[in-house]
Parts: structure tokens; C-alpha cells; sequence
């Protein structure tokens, strides 16, 4: 450990109900990659491909007709901070599934703009997982991933990618942007599963 | 629709200088990632001319375009936003990724 | 493994403004440093959760000190301490200076193009100091583009720079308020008031320009639309938290 600073305590807060090695912050963080993607609306979509070389697409208009949920949930950013009781709106990833027939295990999550991220599909079926379109009441900003992002609030944030264009199912675990720099495959952050 | 009000912004910044609309995501220049990069490279790569693997753009290192609130540093050819290079540092490992840069032409003389 | 890290101590301070301190660091084996280059600093809680970010140096070419000026943002995490908690007798960890790009060397000859958007005059600062003590005789002009008197930094030296140096020419835009008797009202930043005061694009100037990203993506638009080439302006974007590395 480095010189202590003595009286420095950042812009956090106390909270014991946090996953190991996290923070409670009040802001929200925008982490990123690279630049918010410009996505006009009226080419917008939500895909899904399958192993067996099936594609499902949704346009706007067809992700704004399905049923919508709200969600409150806790976030957890491996770079440390952590959003408690954070509310958004939008469509469990079970949804999209009614219509699709796989045998794949895995998914990579490929968003506008280039980034990927890889999830069991395990993690992403059974109620825990969502593409949002609104954070706090209000439409998704570009800045956090609007106009819609994946959320996966139970594994670490850098999971629930921005900017979601589709799901790639994949026979096998493909590291993503992060996965193939040094960061977990799977990312559980009440195991603390941050770097490979 | 629900992103068209995030294409641009008024922010304070736009009393004191007539900008365009704002990148909703701003990045910082080449230098901001000189610290990390002197964990690992033994000499300052910051002025070195570098060759976009993606575009084939050649400019300095500094030139670049950086993004640091990351889970790691991310590097991009501000030509075509391709990446050029990615750190990651954890408990015990850097993890670097070059693969985006063809090269890099480093002066010798201080 | 050696780490690039050392650790520094506080000796001295001013305050320049309200929320602005110059801290002045000694740094054991320093031999001096290139115009414009930064520092990172790491602060650590007793729990060990840490933060870093980066300051330019304002002084020019010490052995073994260095300044750097730090304004306290509202929401910052880190210039709050730096600037209020901060004594002399503390300790810091420090990396660097670093950067090779954003430095200006005076065996350079161009004039030099300073456009600093509020605390981003601080590595210009340097660059001028380095420019008085040498023999360059480049002529430096500096466009300082800031809020208001308040937040004027470096405010005696400038002033008696521009007095008795004949390489040094200053202007001012205020963008909010201005001092007693200014000629001009408060207002932001153009292309055309930008344009007005700097070196013309025909005496080849090196250009550097400092700020936050919005004001530097901003000016350096303007330049290059007004023919200046790009691979004459140098840019240093404040901006971003820092991150964790």
C-alpha cells in the first residue's frame, strides 16, 4: 500500500451491504471505451443470431410494442464504485427469447460502435437480465448508452454494454473487449471475479 | 424519439466558449495515458509518430485520442477511432494490447 | 521491480485565487523537466481505496522541485484535498514528469501560440517561465481565456512579464466578468475574437492549447478551418476523472 493521505476519503460514502472491495457512490460514473456511436433511430435494432445460423431483429417501434417491466436494482462497476437502488425501464432479455430456438451456452453482446462483451446465456435467461431504454424516469442519455443499453446488474457493469446492438449466441465462452485484456470471463462481483 | 435531445446540449462551458454541439463522451489527448505507459515503456513514447493499423493514419502518439474513466486505458486513431492500443492494470499483471499500432518511430535525441 | 512511483513532500504553497493553490513539491533526483509536462498524483484512503490524477507542472526547470497549480473543482475528488487538506510536511506519490508531445524545447525557433482556457494556462505557465529563463528569442504570445478576474492566476507575474520582457504579449477574454474600467463587456470565446489576437497562420507559430476538452476541441477547430496546420497545434484536454491507472 502507497503513502496514506491522511483526512482523504474521496467521494464516497459508508454502506456495508456492498460486494467486496467496493464504494457506494451517489453520481454516476460515465465509463467508457471510446465515443457514444451517433445511432439514427429509424436504423436501430435489437438482433439476436443464432449457432444455427438463424437471425431475429427488432426494430424501435417493435421494442417499444413489447411488454415493458420497471427494474431497481444495485450496480457494481469493477473499477470499484458501486449505484445502489438504481430504477430503469424495459424488456427482459426472456422476452426476446420466446421466439428463439438455441442450443448455444454462451452470448456475445455486440454493441453500436464496436464493443463486446461475453455472458452465459444462463445469466442473461430467468429474469436477470433487460434491454433498458430509460434510467431514473427519463430516456437513456447517449452519454450512459442511450437510446437502449443491456443491463446485468448482478454481474459487474461492464457487462450491461451500451449502445446494445445485438446478441451473437456462440457454442463456446469468446472473450470480449475487456475479457481479452485482462478482465474475468464471467465477472460475479460477490466473488469478487474482476481480472483473469 | 428518445435520443434526439442528447445530440447536443447546452453545458456551462457554452458561456465562455461558442462550441459546437459537444461529444456527449469526451476524450482527452495521447499525454494523459504518458504516466501509465512509463510503468512499462522505459522511454516516453508520447512524441513518437505511430501508424493506425486500421487506417493506415500516421500521427504522434500524443495526437491520439485517450479515454482513462475506464476499466482501462483505451488508446484510439482519432482518424477512424479504431483502437491503437489498451492497459489494463490488475494486483499482478499489466496487460497491454499494441496489436492496433503498425509501429512506432521513436526519436533518439532528447 | 523499481516503481516509477516516488514519493514527494510538500514545502511550500500560495494561494493564487479562492479555489486555486500553487504547491510547491521537493522531489528527490529530479533534474529538471520539459516545458508542459504533468505529474500524476496518487492519493490513498486509510482503506486503502485510491485515486490518481494528473497536474501539469507550472515551473519551469528546477533540480529537484517542482510547482503545480491545482484548482478545486466542486464535485472534484481530489483538488478539494490538494487544495484545502494539504500542509506543508505531507507526503504524496507522485509519477513523472511525464509527456513528450505537449512540451516545448527552446532550441525550437517558431513564435509560439499560447490559448489557455482557465486553469489550462497552467502548463503554458511553464512553457513562458522556461521561454524567460533561456537565451530563445522566439516572440510567445498568450491567449488567456477565463471567467473572471477571481480566477486569474498568475496575476503579479504576468503583469510584470508583459511590462518588461519584449518576448512575452498577454491578452485577456474575460467570458463572465470583468475588471474595473475593461473596455470590453464579459463574452464567450469566438472564432473571430480568437483569431484577432493570436500569431497569423503565415508566421508558421507553434501552437499550444490547453483547457478543458470542450474549449480545445472548440479552438482547435477554428484554426484548422483558418489554415493553421494541424500538425503545428498541440493539444492538452482537461477532462475525464482520471481513472485508475
Amino acid at each position: 500500500m502507497g503513502i496514506i493521505s491522511s483526512g482523504f476519503r474521496g467521494r464516497r460514502s459508508e454502506n456495508s451491504a456492498l460486494p467486496p472491495g467496493q464504494h457506494e457512490t451517489h453520481d454516476f460514473p460515465v465509463l467508457t471505451a471510446g465515443p457514444a456511436p451517433l445511432i439514427p433511430m429509424d436504423t436501430w435494432e435489437f438482433f439476436i443470431t443464432t449457432g444455427e445460423g438463424q437471425r431475429y431483429s427488432w426494430s424501435w417501434d417493435d421494442f417499444m410494442a413489447l411488454p415493458q417491466e420497471e427494474i431497481t436494482h444495485d450496480i457494481h462497476c469493477v473499477t470499484s464504485w458501486s449505484k445502489l437502488g438504481t430504477s430503469w425501464r424495459g424488456v427482459p432479455v426472456d422476452t426476446f427469447f420466446e421466439s428463439v430456438e438455441t442450443t448455444s451456452d454462451f452470448a456475445t453482446a455486440h454493441s453500436f460502435g464496436g464493443y463486446t462483451t461475453n455472458i452465459p446465456l444462463w445469466d442473461l435467461l430467468g429474469g436477470k437480465a433487460w434491454v433498458v431504454s430509460e434510467f431514473g424516469g427519463e430516456p437513456l442519455a447517449r452519454a450512459h448508452g442511450g437510446p437502449a443499453r443491456l443491463l446485468v446488474p448482478h454481474l459487474y457493469f461492464w457487462k450491461s454494454a451500451k449502445w446494445i446492438h445485438g446478441l451473437e449466441l456462440t457454442g463456446e465462452d469468446v472473450p470480449g473487449f475487456w475479457e481479452s485484456n485482462g478482465y474475468h470471463l464471467h465477472g460475479n462481483p460477490w466473488r469478487e471475479e474482476r481480472y483473469s | 424519439m428518445s435520443s434526439a435531445d442528447n445530440f447536443a446540449y447546452p453545458e456551462p462551458e457554452d458561456q465562455d466558449i461558442d462550441a459546437g454541439p459537444h461529444e456527449p463522451i469526451p476524450s482527452v489527448d495521447g499525454n494523459a495515458a504518458a504516466g501509465a505507459l512509463s510503468e512499462i515503456f522505459r522511454i516516453d513514447i508520447i512524441a513518437a509518430l505511430g501508424r493506425c493499423r486500421h487506417c493506415g493514419a500516421v500521427r504522434a502518439f500524443g495526437a491520439a485520442m485517450v479515454f482513462t474513466d475506464a476499466p482501462g486505458i483505451v488508446v484510439r486513431c482519432r482518424d477512424c477511432q479504431g483502437v491503437l492500443l489498451r492497459l489494463v492494470q490488475t494486483p499482478t499483471r499489466y496487460w497491454l494490447d499494441l496489436s492496433g499500432l503498425s509501429y512506432l518511430e521513436i526519436d533518439r535525441e532528447e | 521491480m523499481s516503481s516509477v512511483w516516488q514519493v514527494a513532500e510538500v514545502v511550500g504553497g500560495t494561494d493564487e485565487t479562492d479555489t486555486a493553490r500553487t504547491i510547491r513539491l521537493r522531489v528527490e533526483g529530479l533534474m529538471g523537466h520539459l516545458a508542459g509536462q504533468h505529474i500524476d498524483i496518487r492519493l490513498t484512503a486509510d482503506d486503502g481505496y485510491t485515486a490518481i490524477r494528473s497536474y501539469s507542472v507550472a515551473s519551469a526547470g528546477m533540480d529537484g522541485h517542482l510547482e503545480i497549480t491545482v484548482d478545486e473543482l466542486p464535485d472534484g475528488e481530489v483538488s478539494p484535498y490538494l487544495v484545502r487538506n494539504l500542509a506543508v510536511g505531507d507526503q504524496l506519490e507522485i509519477r513523472g514528469p511525464v509527456g513528450g508531445w505537449f512540451v516545448w524545447r527552446p532550441s525550437r525557433v517558431n513564435p509560439v501560440q499560447l490559448i489557455g482556457g482557465g486553469s489550462g494556462v497552467v502548463p503554458l505557465m511553464s512553457m513562458i517561465r522556461a521561454h524567460q529563463a533561456s537565451g530563445n528569442a522566439s516572440p510567445f504570445r498568450l491567449l488567456y481565456s477565463l471567467k473572471s478576474p477571481h480566477t486569474l492566476l498568475y496575476r503579479e507575474e504576468l503583469r510584470r512579464l508583459e511590462r518588461e520582457s519584449a518576448k512575452l504579449t498577454v491578452d485577456y477574454v474575460y467570458t463572465r466578468s470583468t475588471p474595473e474600467g475593461w473596455p470590453a463587456k464579459p463574452a464567450r470565446l469566438t472564432a473571430d475574437t480568437l483569431l484577432a489576437r493570436i500569431f497569423p497562420a503565415e508566421e508558421n507559430p507553434d501552437v499550444f492549447v490547453c483547457g478543458q476538452t470542450v474549449f480545445v476541441e472548440a479552438v482547435a477547430d477554428w484554426l484548422v478551418m483558418a489554415g493553421y496546420s494541424a500538425e503545428s497545434i498541440r493539444t492538452e484536454r482537461f477532462g475525464g476523472t482520471g481513472g485508475i491507472q
